[in-house]
């Protein structure tokens, strides 16, 4: 009879320390803070990983927890997480999203503005969908894709040894992508100004360093006397310097990229990288998170911005031989304290 | 035809005997079943050799269709045995992605004060063997499919790899190794050479041993091979397990010609290989195919796809290519009797 | 006391017991087999004679009961532990590794005395394996795979390895058991492995199971008959004749009239088929015929007379050069199967496991394809419908099943047969092509698909038949039709009571 009594004290004592451990362990459904959170593609990305970084900085700031989403290149996961993580929160939780796919956005929106979640999103939208017919998408962000091409195809060229007189190899990343088509088209407005530099050849290496290693090995061969490589993002970069290395070729002919991971930087003190465009990472994820939790908190009133201000341009950081030790101590060694208190102060102009 | 020709002309004594014997290479050549890829890979080089003007064939070019297909190779080589059992290993991926980055981490690196140097090669062998083992093991003892055991796995150390690496890319800065992966021997490059090496050893493997043989009854018809004695199960553990030592070795071979080690270094893998072993003739129902099979399918595919930037084929074209390419191998290749209704 | 003359047995069962839910599959069998004899085993479907044998070569355990190997009591767990005891069989479907060679499979998981440095000596394999096949007849480039050997070679290949795994094992006098050996094989491939048979004996005994009496009588030293699941007589087989082995088989006497003649009724008037000019080149000559309701015509010819092209034709899975076929007045289109069955014609082929039943599928299933239409109810199949159907059928035709459920792969060949029928039966068919109808089936099956054809008869359907033995074709049909070459040469009719023998007709086959 003991052993009974006994046993059945023990399952209740184990039942009620569960529910305790359940209790304490998701506090946003209890209580009143909010929960920051933040949509990425992968954290094996170092670029996406400071968005991570950046966006623990913040939550560490403002004394909030965070939670990180990955949608590991798959939209309907990315949609699904989202949905997940707004019924664990209550609906109590700000977003920073940086879609999958463009498309991902419509759907995302739509989900956001059902669960009255407020949101924040980088990079990629369809152009023909308006921040302003969703009451809860605050902004939509990006980085000035146009400027960034159009700046690392003039470094690119400085580069020739005949000035202004070349030819040029091509990476691109996924050809869906947005970033892409606007850093392209960067690059094509500079190749119309400099009729003296010719673009021979252009694959696609869909972001990835094998991928433009094997390609550019093989555009050497078909243009053994080329004077340069543009590529779309710092990992192929890094990538085609290999494939160049290969060729006795580095250093001699130089690479652009873009983003602005710590390799390219030390490739560009070591003469191997001509200039990249520092995103940073950190400071989207951060400028994001704020413009989410000021609007759920009541501190913007989202349906009175204008439009411009619903969904703009910033204007990232161009790196070049000249700032780069700067920027790396700045922006990479530390986390620079940003100030947020006006929230559209590096406003650069509105997205068309 | 040929008869004709010898009685026209007045027969010098060599001629015959030279017939003979191309006629006993091409029989030969035949038998060992590489007969259709020989054939197309002459088909594709020609194809792209009058495509761009003799360039395609000049020495630097093939020097790199050589060094860019070695990787491939040896991971065909070890990914066969397992399509050859009938199975399927998509597990390449994941294994990689953990390998690659294990050797960011312990060799010379700019992120901690590991160097174990030399030793790296026994570490990445070992955790693609292990990986494999596990593999081999829940397919042979726990009856679980192949293709979800792989598939399973790959999700799993790509996750286990994202995290201990924690998306960071490592520098690697031990420089014994570069040389040895880009450097050549008389104008061949090292790559190259050592696929070469490897696709004879495990194909003298194959046909002179006893594990060989186990092998191929084992894909020709499990059932029957077990009533007669073969040790399935042991033989499929010893499959995977080489897979994934071969994955690992790969895994270094990769991260040491990038410089760098990302977990997403193992990305794209995949298809290549399945390619390559499918355009080689391993038949995807089993029991036909070997290295040298799985080998030249890797040939074929990487000098395809050079043979395309070499021409300037429209880039949004390329991966349409690849993906007819991998449907027509299959389709040729598979043993319909073998899969009943095709689903 | 005399002393036994006939040395000691190599192996024997004593009391061997096998029991299944349900059934009892052997029920104390005892059987000795001696050295250097060929024992005949025979039995219908059902009373053991697998069982028995999978016990023998160690793939099922006996559930009571011992088998001795030389006087020493063996418990075998596997095929490779019974044959190191000397036990070995060849398989009716083959237990060779497709895709291997001849000498691959041969030497299969025992290569060991191959190995030079390592590696195994393709040379001396090539050498081994054409001398062990030289001593069963077969001449063959040892490399080729087993896949593209004729089935007749393929068991030389089998019986090949059993002996020499003997050999290996130091077996003196192995047991070799051969399963329905002559199913594949044609005339000259069966005189064939007679006499190599003969020539076996010296070196081991073998236990011969054929459905085939006639060849059990002729190869065998011994005949065992089993009958549910017993031993129920040995006979010598040189006293035997196949009438009291029969008898013993089923435990009742055979009517004279084993193929029903009594049954036989005179033809209706309107012709079900109309053959007209058909000819296709290669085959068979122009060729025009008819059939009548209710009629059961014969085609009678040795291979390559065109008889099976000829009902390959009619049943449109062969497209002829010219000509025209008519069912029920309805013109076929050519090589269309479906266009034909939709025509009323119906087809029951040689192989049925392949070509006749979807064997996973359920005996409700398979007889209901045709008729599912009228077993619609709402537009959709009713079950309890399709249950009412088979289960008549069943009943109709004798199929032996635990239930309309059960998949018709765990069918004895004979009930499977009898599915076959009864799905055409169910249809609307009006001319039905039996190629062989009773292959592989057993004694008591074969009367009963006698009847069924009876049936089918009365019911008017009319039939083509192609039978495994003369006087089957004889016995069953109104009239033979015996092609030569691919001609018509000659009609023979059959009246029932009026029978012509198998002798009168010969002369015009051959």
């Amino acid at each position: 009879m003991r052993k009974l009594v006994c046993w059945r004290i023990a399952n209740v004592a184990a039942v009620l320390s569960l529910a305790l451990l359940a209790a304490v362990g998701s506090p946003a459904a209890a209580a009143d803070a909010p929960t920051l959170a933040i949509s990425l593609r992968t954290l094996s990305s170092p670029y996406q990983v400071m968005y991570k970084t950046g966006g623990e900085a913040y939550a560490k700031n403002v004394g909030l927890p965070l939670d990180v989403l990955t949608t590991e290149a798959n939209s309907q996961k990315g949609l699904a997480d989202i949905k997940a993580e707004i019924a664990r929160t209550g609906g109590n939780v700000a977003f920073y999203v940086d879609p999958n796919d463009a498309t991902d956005a419509i759907a995302i929106a739509k989900t956001m503005d059902d669960a009255g979640v407020y949101w924040a999103s980088w990079w990629s939208k369809p152009a023909d969908v308006k921040v302003w017919d969703y009451s809860h998408w605050v902004a939509h962000i990006s980085f000035d894709g146009f400027a960034a091409g159009e700046f690392m195809a003039r470094e690119l060229i400085k580069t020739f040894k005949t000035p202004g007189k070349g030819n040029i190899i091509a990476l691109q990343g996924r050809l869906g992508d947005t970033p892409n088509g606007e850093r392209w088209q960067g690059l094509q407005k500079v190749l119309g100004e400099n009729p003296g530099v010719k673009l021979v050849q252009w694959e696609s290496a869909k972001w990835d360093r094998t991928q433009a290693y094997n390609i550019t090995r093989a555009m050497l061969v078909a243009h053994p006397d080329v004077d340069g490589v543009w590529a779309a993002n710092d990992d192929m970069a890094m990538g085609a310097i290999q494939a160049l290395k290969e060729a006795n070729l580095a250093g001699k002919v130089k690479v652009v990229g873009c983003d602005g991971i710590p390799e390219i930087f030390d490739a560009i003190k070591g003469g191997l990288a001509a200039a990249t465009v520092f995103n940073d990472g950190k400071y989207q994820a951060q400028l994001c998170l704020a413009l989410a939790l000021a609007a759920k908190q009541g501190k913007l009133n989202v349906s009175s911005l204008p439009h411009d201000r619903r969904q703009f341009e910033i204007p990232a950081v161009n790196v070049n031989r000249d700032n780069v030790e700067k920027i790396v101590h700045d922006y990479i060694q530390n986390t620079p304290n940003y100030d947020l208190k006006d929230l559209f102060a590096r406003w650069s102009r509105a997205m068309p | 035809m040929t008869r004709d020709r010898l009685d026209r002309t007045s027969t010098a004594v060599p001629w015959p005997r030279l017939l003979a014997g191309v006629d006993a290479v091409q029989r030969r050549v035949r038998r060992a079943g590489i007969h259709g890829q020989l054939v197309s890979l002459v088909v594709v080089v020609a194809l792209f050799a009058l495509g761009t003007g003799g360039r395609y064939l000049a020495w630097p070019n093939v020097r790199v269709i050589l060094s860019l297909a070695a990787i491939p190779t040896i991971i065909a080589v070890g990914m066969h045995p397992v399509v050859v059992l009938g199975g399927m290993d998509l597990s390449v991926e994941g294994v990689v992605a953990l390998c690659v980055v294990f050797v960011g981490l312990l060799t010379r690196n700019n992120m901690n004060q590991n160097d174990v140097g030399l030793w790296i090669v026994p570490v990445t062998l070992g955790i693609g063997g292990a990986a494999g083992l596990v593999s081999g093991t829940c397919n042979a003892k726990l009856r679980i499919p192949s293709f979800i055991v792989t598939l399973g796995m790959s999700w799993v150390l790509w996750g286990l790899a994202v995290f201990v690496s924690q998306g960071q890319t490592l520098a690697l800065l031990d420089t014994r190794f570069h040389p040895v992966v880009t450097g050549s021997v008389g104008g061949i490059p090292n790559l190259a050479l050592l696929a070469v090496a490897l696709t004879i050893a495990v194909q003298v493997l194959q046909d002179r041993s006893q594990l060989g043989r186990y092998l191929y009854a084992i894909g020709g018809d499990e059932v029957l091979a077990r009533q007669a004695g073969v040790p399935v199960d042991r033989v499929k553990i010893i499959v995977f397990t080489t897979a994934g030592l071969l994955y690992g070795l790969s895994a270094l071979l990769l991260s040491t010609r990038l410089g760098g080690a990302q977990a997403i270094t193992g990305n794209n893998l995949l298809f290549p290989a399945v390619t390559a072993v499918a355009v080689g003739g391993v038949a995807l129902t089993g029991g036909i195919g070997g290295a040298k099979n799985a080998a030249l399918g890797a040939l074929i595919v990487t000098a395809l796809n050079d043979g395309l930037i070499l021409m300037h084929v429209n880039p949004y074209a390329q991966d349409a290519v690849n993906g007819a390419v991998l449907v027509v191998a299959v389709a040729l290749t598979i043993d319909r009797k073998k899969l009943g209704f095709i689903k | 006391m005399s002393a036994d003359p006939r040395p000691a047995p190599v192996l024997e069962v004593q009391g061997v017991r096998k029991s299944y839910p349900g059934v009892v599959a052997l029920d104390g069998v005892d059987l000795a087999v001696y050295p250097n004899e060929i024992l005949g085993l025979v039995g219908e479907n059902g009373a053991g004679k697998s069982t028995l044998m999978k016990i023998l070569v160690g793939l099922i355990q006996p559930g009571a009961g011992s088998l001795l190997v030389q006087g020493a009591r063996v418990d075998l767990v596997d095929p490779a532990h019974a044959i190191r005891h000397g036990i070995g069989m060849v398989f009716q479907d083959g237990s060779m590794v497709p895709n291997l060679s001849v000498m691959e499979n041969l030497f299969l998981c025992h290569e060991g005395g191959f190995r030079r440095l390592g590696l195994l000596s393709r040379r001396a394999m090539r050498e081994r394996a054409a001398r062990l096949l030289e001593e069963v007849n077969v001449r063959i480039d040892v490399e080729t795979a087993i896949a593209e050997v004729s089935p007749a070679v393929r068991q030389m290949v089998e019986l090949s390895r059993l002996l020499w795994l003997s050999t290996l094992y130091g077996q003196a006098n192995p047991v070799l058991i051969l399963d329905e050996p002559t199913t594949v094989l044609n005339e000259a491939e069966r005189a064939t492995l007679f006499r190599i048979l003969g020539s076996v004996k010296r070196r081991a005994s073998i236990i011969f199971i054929s459905h085939r009496l006639q060849e059990i009588v002729e190869v065998s030293d011994r005949i065992v008959i089993l009958k549910d699941g017993k031993n129920v007589t040995e006979l010598e087989a040189a006293s035997a004749r196949v009438e009291d082995i029969e008898q013993l088989m089923v435990g009742h006497a055979f009517s004279a009239d084993r193929y029903r003649e009594e049954e036989q009724a005179p033809p209706g008037p309107e012709e079900v088929l109309q053959v007209e000019g058909l000819r296709k080149r290669g085959a068979f000559d122009t060729i025009s015929f008819a059939v009548r309701s209710g009629e059961i015509v014969a085609l009678v010819g040795l291979v390559g007379s065109g008889k099976e092209e000829i009902c390959k034709c009619i049943a449109g899975l062969g497209r002829p050069d010219a000509g025209r076929v008519r069912i029920a007045g309805r013109e076929l289109a050519p090589g269309s199967p479906s266009h034909a069955v939709a025509s009323g014609q119906g087809y029951v082929p040689i192989d049925r496991r392949s070509e006749g039943l979807a064997l996973n599928l359920s005996v409700a299933k398979n007889v209901n394809l045709l008729v599912l239409e009228r077993l619609r109810r709402g537009g959709l199949v009713h079950p309890g419908r399709e249950k009412a159907n088979a289960s008549r059928w069943m009943q109709e035709c004798r199929i032996k099943a635990p239930s309309p459920g059960t998949a018709c792969g765990t069918l004895s060949g004979g009930n499977q047969q009898k599915a076959v029928m009864a799905k055409w039966l169910s249809s609307d068919v009006k001319l039905l092509v039996l190629d062989h109808p009773t292959r592989g089936v057993d004694v008591g099956a074969k009367d009963d698909i006698y009847r069924l054809v009876r049936k089918l008869a009365h019911d008017g359907i009319g039939m083509i038949v192609m039978c495994d033995t003369l006087e089957e074709d004889i016995g069953l049909s109104h009239r033979l039709m015996v092609l030569k070459d691919g001609r018509l040469v000659g009609e023979v009719p059959c009246p029932p009571g009026k029978k012509p023998g198998p002798g009168d007709v010969i002369g015009m086959v051959v």
